[in-house]
């Protein structure tokens, strides 16, 4: 063997460990697997805690929880534990750990049986959840939420990013502070919330839906049922409602000082002494009621036909 | 609460070990500790789950009930309890399209509002605001009493009341009228 | 919300049923577990575990209000200066400038981009108020205004909550 077969041989090993370490950051910090396997109810709760780093959720047709992934050498543990129909899996820092050092992360894969439904509590670490029927209770500091759920679903970022689609949930509800939020769902209850960040929901068929923002832009795709109750409120953010058709209902849209833009009905009615716009009018007989009431926000709706 | 007289002998054989005295005292209790396990979690599954528990964690204790407080008032502390302990997986359904049995479903002549909607907008109120709105609003709890079966402070009860009242007030298009 | 308001909300809550038939019957399921009646317990182990389950469970607000020092870092003067529908209750108003405490505390123990985002998204919700406190003082009347002065006073406390219940189970066991 040469010098340079040599050299390169031993240094392979060495170049393998470098870019491993630039591909898998975390991993050049000596993280510790995990392997954890418990059996669970079909139909069971999975609740999951972490701080940092990324849990993947996958529904699957066995009824166990299995954890797999890995930790940093500052996570002190992965507590998997059961009681009844519950399952935990909760990721334990050692007492006055800070949360955010790198090697207080876990990325764990948790598989959970399909019909689970799922609470999660992170602070920064992100979440994605596919392929669970069950209901979702979902709450982040400032991870990143990705999540396809079948049951009913409630998420709640403060900085994070929502995305989430729910096409048979009953009751979406969805706040966040100045993270962005893209939801699709069904014929739902709706309720999303925003201060800063800005929120696009593509919707079906609502019977009640209250959207909210502060400064963020929202624009919601939906049908209204008979008798809908909609609400929407915004302080300085724009507000958009696109119907997939002319709904029958009674409108009443007041903003203070922002502009009101209709492509369907009557104009908005500029209020006297510079005091905003108001556009309040009736259609078809329907106890449906929508209503957006805004300080400087600029409100539009719409319809396809 | 409950203002039926105390079925001291009843409670008494129960404690003695008699299970047809306990059953006895669940036909008497068990609607009024569901419809608080119901409320407080807003859910059938959870608050079926809830009215079990509770009803066997007070058999397993009513040797050391000490009668200091009328039964009721106990067992609502149990059932509080049960559903705090509960408070991860809670609320994944809302009781929308199926009302529990036992609330009416026609609108009351007095009060022009649907007392199904009434239900609906107290089941979608954040946790902590349902929570102190059904035991301080529905079932008459003081605010000391419902600090301490919640474990919060007065004053945290009093501003969430206030919360509750000011969303159900909305909700319900009270301000309308 | 005017006496009014809440007299009606109070007939309808009081309206409401407080006994619910449960739906099944649940007598046989728990009547199978009454056959592990532990004997001979200690008579305040219960009171001990309930105690112990509920303190641990919220008892963040209530270690926030008696460690808080004796003048909160804000102090709500908008009583003071608002006739709005503002709550004035000290005790309600102590027990809120507790809960920013405890915000404020978790919010320390955050990464600084998060931190800063959060704290913008303060900033936000504090101007928005002040621009719909003044709008409503040139315009009282405005029912409008009305409910987005109460809204934007709401999202303040969601904020705080928000951050608050995200970080509990972290610092129930750290």
């Amino acid at each position: 063997m040469s010098h340079a077969q040599l050299i390169s041989r031993l240094n392979k090993p060495a170049l393998v460990c470098v870019l491993t370490a630039l591909a898998f950051p975390w991993l050049a910090h000596a993280a510790t697997s995990v392997d954890e396997h418990r059996a669970a109810n079909p139909q069971g709760a999975v609740e999951i805690d972490n701080v940092a780093g990324m849990i993947d959720v996958q529904g699957w047709d066995k009824s166990e929880v299995a954890v797999t992934g890995t930790i940093g050498k500052d996570v002190d543990r992965v507590e998997v534990t059961g009681e009844g129909n519950r399952t935990s899996v909760r990721v334990i820092l050692p007492q006055g750990q800070h949360w955010h050092m790198r090697d207080g992360e876990a990325h764990l894969v948790v598989h959970v049986p399909t019909n689970s439904s799922i609470a999660a509590t992170l602070v920064s670490s992100d979440l994605k959840v596919s392929a669970v029927h069950g209901g979702l209770e979902l709450r982040t500091v400032s991870g990143n939420i990705n999540a396809e759920g079948g049951g009913d679903v409630h998420v709640n970022a403060v900085s994070g990013d929502i995305r989430v689609t729910a096409n048979a949930a009953k009751v979406i509800e969805v706040k966040s502070i100045s993270g962005n939020i893209v939801l699709t769902g069904g014929n739902a209850e709706v309720e999303a919330t925003t201060v800063s960040g800005d929120a696009h929901l593509t919707l079906g068929t609502v019977s009640r839906a209250r959207f909210k923002t502060v400064s963020g832009e929202l624009s919601a795709t939906l049908g209204a049922a008979a008798n809908a109750q909609i609400e929407g409120e915004s302080v300085s953010g724009g507000v958009k409602l696109d119907f997939a058709s002319a709904p029958a209902a009674d409108f009443d849209i007041q903003t203070i000082s922002g502009d009101i833009d209709n492509c369907f009905g009557p104009k908005p009615t500029e209020m006297r002494h510079g005091a905003g716009a108001r556009l309040s009018f009736k259609t078809g007989d329907s106890n449906a009621r929508i209503r957006v009431s805004s300080h400087s926000g600029d409100v539009r709706l719409c319809a396809k036909k | 609460m409950d203002s039926s007289a105390e079925p001291t002998d009843t409670i008494a054989a129960a404690a003695a070990g008699d299970v047809a005295a306990f059953e006895s005292l669940y036909r008497q209790f068990s609607p009024r500790v569901y419809g608080l396990c119901l409320r407080l979690t807003g859910q059938r599954e959870a608050a079926e789950d809830c009215t079990q528990e509770s009803f066997v964690a007070a058999w397993r204790a009513l040797a050391r009930f000490e009668r200091r407080s009328r039964f009721s008032t106990w067992l609502h502390r149990i059932a509080v309890h049960c559903v705090l302990s509960r408070r991860k997986g809670l609320r994944f359904e809302y009781e929308v399209a199926e009302p529990a049995l036992g609330l009416p479903d026609r609108a009351d002549p007095g009060s022009g509002t649907p007392p199904l909607d009434v239900e609906r907008a107290i089941a979608a109120l954040p946790e902590g605001a349902r929570h102190v709105l059904v035991l301080v609003g529905l079932y008459g709890y003081s605010h000391a009493e419902a600090a301490g079966a919640l474990g919060i402070a007065e004053g945290t009860c009093k501003a969430q009341l206030h919360r509750a009242r000011q969303l159900l007030t909305s909700t319900l298009g009270l301000e309308e009228q | 919300m005017n006496d009014r308001q809440q007299d009606s909300l109070d007939r309808l809550i009081a309206n409401l049923p407080r006994d619910i038939v449960p739906p099944g019957n649940l007598w046989p399921r728990v009547a199978a577990r009454l056959s592990t009646r532990p004997r001979h317990a200690p008579p305040m182990a219960l009171a001990a575990a309930i105690a112990l389950a509920a303190a641990g469970l919220a008892s963040l607000f209530t270690w926030a209000v008696l460690q808080a020092p004796s003048v909160p870092r804000v102090i709500r003067t908008v009583a003071a200066t608002t006739s709005f529908d503002e709550p004035r209750d000290p005790k309600y108003l102590l027990a809120r400038n507790s809960v920013e405490k405890t915000f404020r505390d978790r919010l320390a123990l955050l990464e600084p981009a998060t931190r800063a985002k959060i704290e913008a998204s303060l900033l936000v919700i504090q101007k928005a108020h002040e621009d719909i406190r003044k709008a409503l003082a040139a315009d009282p009347q405005s029912p409008v205004l009305e409910q987005l002065w109460q809204s934007t006073w709401h999202d303040e406390f969601d904020l705080y909550d928000g951050v608050v219940q995200a970080t509990q189970p972290t610092m129930t066991r750290i």
